[in-house]
């Protein structure tokens, strides 16, 4: 079947196979930062936002993004300019072997982008679906709040 | 083998596409994309038939199938044991991505939000393609007897009586871990009058039993009672009585007995400082 999705701001066409599953289209296409943990929506390393909204890309068939917006963590900051919850992750030391990294950033993008202002309970509901097997989530909880304040100066 | 996924607009639409072989309805896909189905060749996608939307209408709230357990849980205005129920789906992801109408077509025992609706009486609209509206009673009832998506059939919306004065709604669920199936669950729903006579009175429990059931002998004794004149040890007597509760690899019989014991004195507790506030 024919698939147009925008992916990180890119508008893409391509054939799919229908059976596939989202993730394993995604890495499929390059997108290696969606990670396969556990291929049933418990641990949350497959998390990719879809029209701003965080979802578990290992129960979709890649079908569900037909004409939508799909940002994958290859979608947020460069290397050179990486995004504020980007740097406040690393500032804060809360990347221990980086698995759950980029679904935990993109979920904690998704609370930022409705919500730019949290407090720690809902930074915790906002990241809540992302397993972390190294850290103690007590740093990522505090980059989300740097990284929220640090944005609304920003802007 | 899955070969086809199709993108209907219109309730008309849907059933042209029934049509096709081995063609079923997907909504959020959570259920659907981890089922080895070999037989499925078509999937009919409802993203793009407008049924997604909470509407308060006269003495209901209208909720489109496509809502998702996070829409209704963030949806101020709905009673809180609804958002609970909501919030209990699972995680925040997992909030997004399921919907009212998925969680009512695919019906697993354990589902959070389904029950709720039955305690809360709401009504179904269901297109088979002519447009029905079912009383919670009378859905359960059929799809216990074959589940919806099984059937070429669309659930539409969901309509949830507006609270009413004297009314007390509550949903609890156990689980020994945030993200796993519930163990055991219970809906409750009361209504009274300015005497404190209650005139309605729903249990539905689930997850510790093959399909949820109302738990009818207690909710006979409520009705037409005063709660001063209930002894709560008595209920919980005649409600494992009434029912047979089945047990998993996480837990016993006698286990599941406990929690449904506590559940309900829970239950009456809340509903009693209810109706003292509402006096
Ligand atoms: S790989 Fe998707 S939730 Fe674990
Ligand atoms: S840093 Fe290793 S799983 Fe989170």
């Amino acid at each position: 079947m024919e698939l147009n999705v925008t992916i990180n701001g890119e508008d893409r066409e391509f054939f799919v196979d229908p059976g596939m599953l989202l993730l394993d289209f995604l890495r499929s296409e390059g997108y290696l930062g969606v990670k396969n943990g556990c291929s049933e929506g418990t641990c949350g390393s497959c998390t990719v936002l879809v029209d701003d909204k965080p979802l578990k890309s290992c129960i979709m068939f890649v079908g569900q993004v037909q004409n939508k917006k799909v940002l994958t963590i290859e979608g947020l900051g460069t290397p050179e300019k990486p995004h504020p919850l980007q740097d406040e992750f690393v500032e804060e030391g809360a990347v221990q072997c980086g698995f759950c990294i980029p679904g935990m950033i993109l979920s904690a993008n998704a609370l930022l982008i409705t919500n730019p202002d949290p407090t720690e309970e809902e930074i915790k509901e906002g990241l809540d679906g992302n397993l972390c097997r190294c850290t103690g989530y007590v740093k990522q909880i505090k980059a989300v709040k740097n990284a929220a304040k640090r944005m609304r100066e920003e802007n | 083998m899955l070969t086809n996924h199709l993108y209907p607009n219109t309730i008309e639409e849907v059933f042209e596409y029934l049509g096709e072989p081995n063609s079923k309805l997907l909504a959020g896909g959570t259920g659907l994309s981890l089922e080895k189905n070999l037989k499925l060749e078509t999937l009919i996608d409802l993203q793009n038939v407008k049924l997604s939307y909470i509407k308060a209408e006269g003495d209901y709230f209208a909720i489109g199938a496509m809502t998702s357990a996070h829409e209704i849980y963030k949806y101020d205005a709905l009673p809180d044991s609804l958002k609970y129920a909501a919030y209990s789906v699972g995680d925040t992801p997992i909030m997004h991505a399921v919907t009212i109408g998925g969680n009512l077509a695919k019906f697993y025992n354990w589902v959070d939000i389904p029950p709720m609706l039955w305690a809360m009486d709401a009504s179904i609209v269901i297109y088979n393609p002519k447009e029905t509206v079912m009383s919670s009673d009378e859905f359960f009832a059929y799809s216990r007897k074959n589940n919806v998506s099984a059937r070429r059939e669309l659930i539409a919306e969901i309509r949830v009586p507006k609270s009413v004065k004297n009314s007390f709604s509550e949903y609890q669920t156990f689980m020994t871990t945030e993200n796993e199936k519930a163990q055991l669950s219970l809906a409750s729903y009361f209504e009274w009058d300015d005497k404190g006579e209650i005139g309605k009175t729903h249990f539905v429990l689930s997850a510790a039993v093959g399909f949820p059931i109302r738990i009818t002998a207690i909710e006979d004794k409520l009705n037409g009672s005063l709660l001063n004149d209930i002894e709560i040890d008595e209920l919980i007597t005649m409600a494992l009585d009434d029912i047979k509760l089945v047990s998993s690899y996480k837990s016993t019989i006698e286990f599941r007995k406990h929690i449904l014991g506590v559940y309900i004195k829970r239950t009456i507790n809340g509903l009693k400082e209810k109706m003292e506030v509402t006096k």
